[in-house]
């Protein structure tokens, strides 16, 4: 984490911000360090959804397993199981490397959540 | 024929009805201002308006002012350049002097003005929210490549090179100030809160002394052309190891520090006899070129197992493309030195018109470096009169990674800018070997002001970043869009890289 941070430390983003990206094998969600942006997230079975409130999540997902409010700076990330991350070949981010907990899933879902 | 045509520059006045005739200002005037005869009397034309005498003075009955003897008005002629005809008709010798340029060239910080946020883009309590100032000195990778550590994780490709790099946790690192031209007390209150606030002191030409050896992890190791005090082990102590080319106040010029302040502990760390003067070349005779300078540099990490190595230049005119070629050659960081910056001792006329202003320079070479796509290559420090946190943002908002203090650091010791530091009779014990003079500063005491100054610094840029709406220093560095200038003319802004306000 020091040398990500000594070395993109200038790529940095402030300011209030809740950013969905998708990619080829997954979908990751990411709000500014101090949550000046919502961000709420559900898992029912094998769909991820996020959304800025959590009204929003119920009205597409009628019982989710779970509803989180992710931590400030903290990434949702959710991918499809069996597909590779799209840099880094066969990489796979671990717990400890990356201080986030990874909640598996059965199904075609993974879901990364931050601890 | 009169002695002098030079008149006191500074009336002492004391309030006698109020006098305790103590004799205190006698004893605390290293200048000897004051003889006693039943009461003290001061000749004015040893004062520097110091303070010292003022400060310790019981009663609080001594005064001192400007001598305001009228001259002759005249634009063109400033009484302090008819002075200096004068003291040059009856000496035939270089002036010298001591502190920084005092002329009143336009000081570019003061028409530079920084940004904050309102309502889109919210500020940010610092009391309230974390704010990041730890900054990180040395040569970064282009990128960070990791590879699968075969264990479902993944670790770094082919070493850490960031490992290398040392880190602040506030930037701001002590100026270079040589033993010698400063006491051991004051290197001694540097090095101690240097380690307390996690920050770095530097040697100066001068060598370490052994007592500060427990502190060596926050001191930069200085390599000047005298190579005073340098041995594999000089070099192996310190955190990192600096070649100083050139010195803001004194660009091209070498030092001299006379005989008489080589007392035997000085000439011990400077391994030169007792006594001697100690005479750095202008130029360092092995460094003729780029390819020199690299050889130096790979000369030393070779010799120190790979600390990061610096390279410290006066700011001069062409200074973006000679900072592009240092960092070309292989140093972790470029310390730029401007034309304000502070010295022990050094032609007056150098000091007040050679050089550039490190505004300037910073938003130069930070831009020469970038467009050359090697700014990562090396940290940029930036010195030569950092005289708050403001001017501190405003040198990182222009490019600079970390921002160096001499004179302001020997203010919090208690530098009045008397500007008599080659005389080496400074009253408060700084910028001199006298025993009686060196004792009046505590160690320990200049250590907790140095921790308090640069700890009230830090509190203030974190104010600043969070009214920037900013939460780390990162976000600052080279961010020349949240500064504006007032009243600087269209060039000077295209240079600097800032907008006028209201732009």
């Amino acid at each position: 984490m020091r040398s990500l941070r000594a070395v993109y430390g200038s790529g940095m983003l402030n300011g209030p911000f809740a950013i969905v990206l998708g990619f080829n094998g997954g979908m990751l969600a990411l709000n500014d360090r101090i949550k000046l942006r919502p961000l709420v997230a559900a898992r029912q079975g094998s769909i991820v959804a996020v959304a800025s409130e959590e009204s929003a999540l119920r009205e597409i997902l009628d019982a989710p397993d779970s509803v989180w409010m992710p931590k400030a700076g903290e990434p949702v990330i959710a991918r499809v199981k069996g597909m590779d991350w799209p840099i880094h070949g066969d990489l796979h981010l671990s717990a400890s490397e990356v201080s986030c907990a990874v909640t598996g899933v059965e199904d075609s879902c993974e879901t990364v959540e931050v601890s | 024929m009169p002695i002098t045509l030079i008149q006191p520059e500074f009336k002492v006045h004391i309030d006698y009805d109020k006098c305790h005739k103590c004799g205190r200002c006698v004893q605390q005037c290293g200048w000897g201002v004051y003889s006693f005869n039943e009461r003290p009397i001061p000749d004015d034309s040893k004062c520097r308006a110091c303070h010292r005498c003022v400060t310790y003075c019981p009663a609080h009955c001594i005064t001192i002012k400007k001598n305001d003897l009228a001259y002759r008005s005249n634009e063109h002629w400033d009484p302090s350049l008819r002075k200096a005809v004068w003291r040059q008709a009856e000496t035939g010798g270089v002036m010298l002097t001591g502190m920084g340029n005092d002329r009143p060239y336009r000081n570019i910080f003061d028409h530079l003005v920084l940004d904050a946020c309102q309502v889109t883009n919210p500020s940010i309590d610092p009391l309230r929210e974390p704010m990041e100032l730890r900054t990180y000195l040395g040569r970064k990778p282009d990128s960070v490549e990791v590879e699968s550590d075969g264990n479902g994780g993944f670790k770094l490709k082919g070493g850490d090179e960031v490992a290398r790099n040392i880190q602040l946790e506030t930037p701001i690192t002590f100026g270079p100030m040589s033993y010698g031209s400063v006491s051991l007390n004051v290197h001694k209150s540097l090095a101690m809160a240097a380690e307390r606030c996690g920050i770095l002191m530097n040697t100066g030409e001068g060598g370490l002394h052994a007592d500060l050896y427990p502190y060596q992890d926050n001191v930069i190791v200085q390599v000047a052309s005298g190579r005073f005090g340098v041995n594999p082990e000089y070099l192996n102590r310190g955190a990192a190891i600096e070649i100083k080319v050139g010195q803001g106040a004194k660009p091209g010029i070498g030092g001299h520090l006379p005989g008489e302040k080589i007392n035997r502990e000085v000439s011990e760390t400077r391994m030169i006899p007792q006594g001697s003067d100690a005479i750095s070349p202008a130029p360092h005779h092995d460094i003729y070129s780029i390819e020199d300078l690299r050889q130096l540099i790979y000369s030393l990490k070779e010799a120190s197992g790979y600390k990061p190595v610096g390279v410290k230049i006066a700011a001069v005119h062409n200074v973006a493309a000679i900072a592009s070629g240092i960092v070309r050659a292989g140093a972790d960081y470029v310390y730029l030195d401007g034309f304000r910056g502070g010295t022990g001792a050094a032609p007056q006329i150098i000091r007040d018109h050679v050089g550039i202003p490190i505004e300037v320079a910073i938003a130069v070479v930070d831009q020469r470096l970038r467009d050359e796509g090697i700014r990562n290559k090396a940290s940029i420090i930036a010195a030569g009169s950092i005289r708050s946190s403001a001017d501190l943002a405003k040198a990182i908002a222009l490019g600079a990674d970390v921002c160096a203090i001499g004179s302001t650091a020997l203010m919090a010791l208690g530098c009045h800018l008397c500007q008599g530091c080659h005389t080496g009779a400074c009253s408060w014990g700084l910028t001199t070997q006298k025993p009686e003079l060196t004792r009046r500063v505590d160690p320990e005491w200049g250590a907790e002001r140095l921790t308090n100054l640069v700890h009230a610094w830090s509190h203030e840029l974190q104010e600043i970043l969070g009214a920037l709406g900013v939460n780390a220093i990162e976000s600052l560095r080279g961010s020349r869009e949240r500064l504006r200038a007032v009243g600087l003319d269209e060039q000077t802004c295209e240079i600097l890289g800032v907008k006028p306000v209201g732009m």
